[in-house]
């Protein structure tokens, strides 16, 4: 048992805790993040965003060199080496784990490995494994402010068998432990489907179930739709306002059985991955220790300032709620930061974007239709087709469509929505517009260099204001 | 579960909850008042926004509270949700909640995090989607390290943006006026002095309604050159007749104000801007004001020309009750276009009342007295009613004015005159 005092304690480096850490200590504090496992990163670096978008990477050459066909180039048939395509993921981890080693010696920021859970508000011991002959040590780390970065894990299902390998959440998807001859997907979110993605280039047979009445629930179902499409061609099947009932794992196949308005009674399938959400770790990190209540999701209530309303304890990212995405746990990082070191900053974002990396990517910010609808604003829009695109066409990349919404009063924009290649990317122009207050004027004037798939948000915006001349005309 | 904000109120912050019509566990319909709010000088009732179950409620009766703030927590059944996959989750899983996710349910429902009454001392200037002015991020951050609340704040920018600029001018002109208001007037404030070395002195704060009234009587005050004209009308008839039909004098007054300002239009117009033109009314909205404990309210009773008396009484009554009971709407303060003050239940002999700006005129009553009127050939007891009217005298002149109190006067001295 050792004990050490720091400024500043964070638990947990993922994303949220090391930006958090390093704007800490570029403000003047002495820091130490506390670290469960071995490497910094989170789930985001080392079993998320970051090895999901390698294997999607090799997905898309796998899809274009199939795709090469219809403009004459025909390849030989790939050969998958499942084991360089992980030691080429983990190669791409391991640059950024190690970048973020040397950016900590930089700053003087120093990290525990080990689960760290709060003894009181003023506490947090870490319990180091041992090394060696070494048994496992204590160290108490004594902390002026913490911030609590502590992320969320995948929903484990009970009533699902446990401890059959054949039963993937998305860490052991991510170990391409084989590629199965037929795969299922529980959950048609972003994860499973960008697994799915992969899987499905790779050779695999895929199925998806989803409870909602569409894949991605969250985003507007024309944008959906066109991903939906695309996928069912690719796919076995996609059931809808399916659920899962039962896995029977005793026979050589696992067998699932379904319910739903036009799924079968059941499945046979070689692997199943399970990807239905992910809840946060409020209750592994000693949290009944500081008084702090957490909601009946798990979820740690903060204010704008990140403040858990006990004095020097601030929560980020993940645990402190919905959506659960590493870009809002860096922004809050900094704002817990800042308020630490007496900054006036607080989160206030109008908006933070979601990007499904699917082929075709789907991307959406603001406000959807469906919750315009729902919450009776007012709006205009603007929807332009890809195939009415020149670097669509000339791409192959026709399957996409961009939309803005804009409010009626106010003429600002309030939503977007891409599906399409690189829909991810295009997205950011709608998310700066909407956050420095930009009309579709605005956008439409703005130029666009062309042929880019960028110019569809310009298009769009000049439906909106009626400019545009890449559609048949609207008279006013 | 979905959060109850306070709603953008218009530029108001930290304002009173004053009654809470629900409490936890309740269900409540959308649109059902949660609470009500003292307001600029109105009681608002705050409805649901969604049905549901309250599971939360952070706020009671006497708290402070700012737009944007949280004030509980609804359960929303699933098919009136904007569905997400959280939610979605949840049924995939209803079989055996994963006990992981049941974190521990403690029995106190006190939630200690994000006292908002607390913690908010610095506004977070959240950039509302609809509101009129739009803050990029970098204002947003410039207007909390300056602590303004970028609701008070009017944009000059392009599409009505608010630029860096306008907070240094916002609060410049705080400094101007002596911190706090808009108005810079750059006339010398009065110095305070240690009333406490004289004896014991009490500190207690002015209502709401008083420290907005005060703004609104200083601005009048300070922009519109003033002049009172006193008159007096002789209303024993009036009161032998409004005796007989058991009514009040004042509903008679009202009448009798709206038919003046008929023939007599400019008591009954605003200044436009700049002063460089006139904005004449068609309809007759006669606000009265009201005292009530917490201070001067101003409700409107609209279209007076158009109503008989007796439905005007009505109205009187009806509004002067919500008032004192601090219940009046928004709605009903707003649209007035000439102002009654009747001090004619208390006493006095003529007052000098302050125009109702941006209003042209306001009438003020005092209380009726018999007199010894000379008839040509004796003194008759008769009840004199004495009135004063002010008037902005960039739009009225005077002897405009002493022809309309004479004209004003004539009909309360003989009603019949009212319907010719």
């Amino acid at each position: 048992m050792s004990s050490m005092k720091t400024e500043v304690a964070i638990l947990g480096g993922g994303p949220g805790g090391y930006t958090a850490a390093f704007r800490a200590a570029d403000l003047g504090k002495k820091v130490v993040i506390i670290e469960k496992e071995d490497q910094l990163g989170g789930v985001c670096l080392n079993v998320g965003c970051i090895p999901s978008k390698t294997f999607l990477h090799g997905a898309e050459i796998l899809r274009n060199a199939k795709e090469g066909e219809d403009l004459g180039i025909q390849f030989s048939k790939p050969v998958i080496n499942i084991k360089k395509m992980l030691t080429h993921k983990e190669s791409v981890v391991l640059k950024l784990t190690n970048g973020l080693k040397s950016l900590c010696k930089l700053r003087n920021v120093q990290v525990l490995h080990g689960e760290g859970k709060f003894i009181d508000t003023k506490h947090i011991t870490v319990t180091v494994p041992g090394k060696g002959d070494d048994g496992e040590q204590d160290i108490i780390v004594e902390f002026d402010d913490c911030i609590i970065a502590a992320g969320s894990r995948p929903v484990v299902i009970p009533s699902f068998p446990v401890a059959d390998p054949r039963i993937w959440d998305s860490t052991r998807a991510l170990e391409l432990p084989e590629i199965p001859k037929s795969l299922l997907i529980i959950g048609g979110g972003i994860i499973g489907l960008e697994m799915g993605a992969v899987y499905h280039e790779l050779g695999s047979e895929i199925t998806v179930v989803e409870m909602a009445d569409q894949i991605i629930p969250g985003a507007d179902e024309d944008l959906v739709g066109i991903l939906s499409n695309t996928i069912k061609d690719r796919y076995k099947a996609v059931y809808t306002s399916t659920a899962v009932t039962h896995i029977d794992n005793s026979g050589k196949q696992l067998k699932v059985y379904l319910k739903g308005e036009n799924s079968p009674e059941s499945l046979a399938v070689d692997s199943i991955l399970v990807a239905v959400g992910r809840v946060p770790n409020s209750n592994k990190i000693g949290i009944e220790n500081t008084g702090l209540k957490t909601d009946e999701r798990g979820f740690i209530p903060v204010n704008s300032r990140q403040e858990t309303g006990i004095p020097g304890i601030f929560a980020i990212g993940d645990i402190c709620g919905n959506p659960m995405l590493a870009h809002k746990a860096t922004h809050q990082g900094k704002v817990a930061a800042e308020v630490i070191s007496g900054q006036k900053s607080a989160f206030t974002p109008m908006t933070i974007p979601s990007v499904a990396y699917t082929d075709p990517q789907l991307a959406w910010m603001g406000l959807t239709e469906r919750e315009a609808k729902y919450t009776g604003i007012e709006y205009n829009i603007g929807k332009f087709p890809w195939t009415a695109s020149g670097r669509a066409l000339s791409e192959s990349s026709t399957n996409g469509l961009s939309k803005a919404l804009f409010d009626k009063n106010t003429k600002r924009i309030i939503g977007a929505g891409i599906v399409g290649k690189n829909a991810g990317e295009l997205l950011a122009e709608a998310v700066l517009a909407m956050e420095l207050g930009a009309d579709a004027e605005d956008i439409s004037k703005t130029i666009h260099a062309h042929p880019t798939l960028s110019e569809t948000i310009g298009l769009a915006s000049e439906i909106v204001d009626g400019s545009i001349t890449d559609l048949p005309g609207q008279i006013k | 579960m979905e959060k109850i904000l306070v709603p953008d109120l218009g530029g108001f912050d930290k304002i009173e909850i004053i009654e809470m019509f629900v409490s936890e566990g309740d269900t409540v319909k959308k649109e059902t008042s949660l609470f009500s709010l003292e307001s600029d000088k109105a009681v608002m009732d705050i409805p649901s926004p969604f049905a549901g179950v309250l599971k939360k409620l952070l706020v009671s009766a006497g708290d402070k509270v700012s737009p944007g703030d949280i004030i509980g927590e609804i359960e929303v059944p699933e098919s009136d949700t904007v569905k997400t996959t959280d939610e979605k989750k949840s049924v995939l899983e209803q079989k055996k909640e994963p006990e992981e996710i049941a974190v521990k349910k403690t029995t106190e429902v006190q939630v200690s995090p994000t006292t908002p009454k607390d913690v908010h001392i610095i506004p977070d200037n959240f950039q509302s989607r609809d509101a009129v002015f739009h803050a990029s991020p970098s204002v947003r951050q410039y207007a909390r390290d300056l602590e303004i609340d970028l609701s008070r704040v009017v944009g000059t920018g392009p599409k009505n943006r608010i630029s860096k600029e306008d907070l240094k001018n916002y609060i410049k002109e705080g400094l101007n006026s002596g911190g706090g208001g808009r108005i810079s007037s750059g006339i010398p404030t009065i110095p305070l002095e240690d009333f406490s070395i004289f004896g014991r002195v009490e500190v207690i704060e002015l209502t709401r309604i008083k420290r907005i009234t005060g703004e609104r009587l200083s601005a009048a005050w300070l922009n519109i050159p003033h002049v009172t004209q006193f008159d007096e009308a002789d209303i024993s008839d009036l009161e032998a007749f409004r005796k007989e039909q058991n009514m009040n004098v004042l509903s008679f007054i009202i009448k009798a104000s709206a038919a003046a300002l008929k023939k007599f239009i400019y008591f009954n117009s605003s200044l436009g801007e700049k002063g460089e033109n006139l904005v004449l009314k068609d309809y007759i909205n006669i606000g009265i004001a009201v005292d009530t404990e917490k201070g001067l309210v101003v409700p409107v009773i609209k279209d007076v020309d158009k109503k008989q008396v007796s439905v005007i009484m009505e109205e009187l009554k009806e509004k002067s009750d919500l008032a004192r009971k601090g219940r009046l709407k928004p709605e009903d303060f707003q649209g007035g276009s000439f102002t009654i003050s009747s001090l004619g239940g208390i006493s006095g002999t003529g007052f000098t009342p302050i125009v109702n700006a941006p209003q042209a005129a306001i009438l003020g009553v005092s209380r009726s007295a018999m007199k010894p009127v000379w008839n040509g050939t004796e003194f008759k007891p008769r009840l004199i009613l004495p009135f004063s009217v002010s008037y902005d005298h960039r739009i009225i002149d005077g002897a405009e004015a002493a022809r309309f109190t004479r004209y004003l006067g004539s009909l309360l001295e003989d009603m019949r005159r009212v319907i010719l």
